[in-house]
């Protein structure tokens, strides 16, 4: 070996595509999942429409949140963000190749988004209901900003089931002690505060009623500043670390 | 060549992997054969860029005075430019072809342009013989071809150093012995470092091996200069399994083996044990099993 051959490092824009391209690859079982649960309830809404109902129940929204947190682990489910990866093993830098990664699911989310946007308009239109009154159930900056948090959260924690798991049981549970003790105390009552009281309500009828055009811009700036903030932290635990 | 001077790595829980390994590796099949708790997987990682070790340095570079030498733990996104890495257990997108992950592979390794991605992998593929399974997802593959995959994607853009740790585990002998060929094939040019506790792939591939046990180098060489300084030292005898235990406190047994029922025991001893012990040409095997069994004395 007198002269070693270095080939140069992959070009930014095609670390890029080529993520896309195989987390697009890599989602097609759930996209067939997807299309059958979506042909389903096609049939089951325009059967309901047909037989003269309503069909399309314009109240509530759409849990898209909650698929957006849980979208990352379908992506990542083949690749391991800590410990000795294919990953890691390419010359591109890990954190960016990580973000890129992200990224990747953004596009096919997005997509995602764009598409359930579509099929819902023209369920809506066959059942009478306007595009206003169907776009507004479902909460895009929501699934945007969970996106960014479920991300957050496989890139930051070695076990991040673990953590979901034991925050949704630790909620459940102080909901159950919650529940139990209403009958003797209550836990308004030990808590102990009319302020508190009134103040739930306030911000429980805020999150039911739609945000002013203000409001509406503070949230999102600070649920996707707040997720982008979490994100790259995250990604920062796998930058490269040199001894020097 | 490779060179490792004083490599160390201690994990957060106290645990020393790595103490002290100093190495240098030339072109060609390198054996490192050791057992499960050696420190041959962290060492691989270490060499990969997968970790960096806690102390020591590795370099990367000719072997002659002239040419680039990459510092291994200071740049390791260069080595990454030139390194193939198979490791004991990969993971892959399973729904994914063959071609389809190769070719994703080829362009994460820089090989941007599409004509030479699509010769690059095609040739891959012929050449670890998955020609024919190319548009088969990865999920439907067996042992075998997963592993020849392996290597495939390891050799993407002619790597100048290949990692492939504990390759043959879990493949049947003639999945085995293809795959051996294989890596045969790819060694002749490059640094290839094959690590395994299988001594028999080692004894059969590598001109230049090395014995680690408790993240230590204990004896590192060529195998015949091994074999070479164990002659007359091992021994051997056929005994019934009933007496296996006596033996065993009596004498310290390197190896044990079935053969038509009864017990063949190899001892390590520098004169005759008697007890009617023949002395034996001594194998790589008994070298390596010495090996362990002197350094766990020493412990």
């Amino acid at each position: 070996m007198s002269e070693m051959t270095l080939h140069p490092a992959p070009r930014w824009r095609d670390v890029l595509v080529e993520q896309v391209r195989i987390v697009g690859l890599s989602l097609r079982p759930v996209l067939l999942v997807v299309i059958v649960v979506l042909a389903a309830f096609t049939f089951l809404i325009a059967r309901d429409l047909l037989s003269g109902g309503e069909g399309f129940d314009s109240s509530g929204m759409f849990p898209t949140p909650l698929i957006s947190f849980l979208f990352p682990f379908a992506i990542w489910l083949h690749e391991k963000p800590f410990g000795s990866s294919f990953l890691w093993i390419f010359p591109v830098e890990r954190r960016r190749l990580a973000l890129a990664k992200v990224f990747a699911g953004f596009v096919w989310l997005a997509l995602a988004l764009a598409l359930f946007t579509a099929w819902l308009l023209a369920l809506g239109a066959l059942a009478g209901v306007g595009p206003a009154g169907t776009i507004m159930r479902i909460p895009y900056i929501g699934t945007i900003a969970t996106y960014l948090f479920g991300s957050a959260l496989l890139l930051g924690l070695r076990h991040p089931l673990k953590w979901v798991f034991g925050t949704a049981g630790l909620l459940l549970l102080v909901g159950g002690v919650s529940q139990a003790l209403e009958h003797s105390y209550g836990m308004n009552t030990l808590l102990g505060s009319s302020r508190l009281f009134f103040a739930t309500e306030r911000l429980h009828s805020a999150w039911g009623s739609l945000p002013g055009p203000g409001q509406w811009i503070l949230g999102t700036f600070l649920s996707l500043g707040a997720g982008l903030a979490a994100l790259l932290a995250a990604a920062s635990r796998h930058r490269e670390r040199r001894r020097r | 060549m490779l060179t490792l001077r004083d490599v160390s790595h201690v994990y957060p829980n106290g645990t020393r992997a790595l103490d002290h390994v100093t190495l240098s590796i030339p072109r060609g099949m390198y054996g490192l054969l050791g057992p499960n708790g050696a420190g041959k997987s962290t060492l691989m990682r270490a060499i990969a860029t997968l970790q960096t070790p806690t102390e020591g340095t590795i370099r990367f570079g000719p072997s002659t005075g002239s040419g680039e030498v990459i510092d291994v733990i200071r740049e390791p996104e260069k080595l990454r430019r030139t390194l193939g890495y198979l490791p004991q257990d990969f993971g892959v997108y399973p729904r994914v072809s063959a071609y389809e992950m190769l070719d994703h592979m080829a362009v994460l390794k820089g090989v941007a342009s599409p004509a030479d991605r699509k010769v690059t992998v095609e040739t891959l593929l012929q050449q670890v013989n998955l020609w024919s399974v190319r548009k088969k997802t990865l999920s439907g593959f067996s042992g075998g071809m997963r592993q020849r995959f392996g290597i495939a994607q390891a050799l993407i853009g002619n790597p100048e150093l290949i990692i492939v740790d504990e390759p043959t585990a879990g493949l049947d002998p003639e999945e085995r012995n293809r795959f051996l060929n294989l890596l045969a094939e790819i060694g002749e040019n490059v640094v290839v470092i094959l690590s395994t506790h299988i001594v028999a792939d080692v004894s059969d591939l590598c001109p230049r091996v090395a014995v680690l046990a408790d993240g230590r180098v204990q004896r590192e060489g060529a195998p015949q200069e091994l074999i070479h300084a164990a002659r007359g030292r091992i021994w051997m005898k056929v005994i019934e399994r009933g007496e296996l235990a006596r033996y065993r406190e009596q004498h310290e047994l390197l190896s044990t083996r079935l053969f038509a029922g009864r017990t063949v025991v190899h001892v390590l001893s520098d004169r005759d044990p008697g007890d009617g012990f023949t002395p034996i040409d001594a194998g790589l095997e008994d070298v390596y099993f010495s090996t362990l069994a002197e350094s766990r004395r020493a412990a």
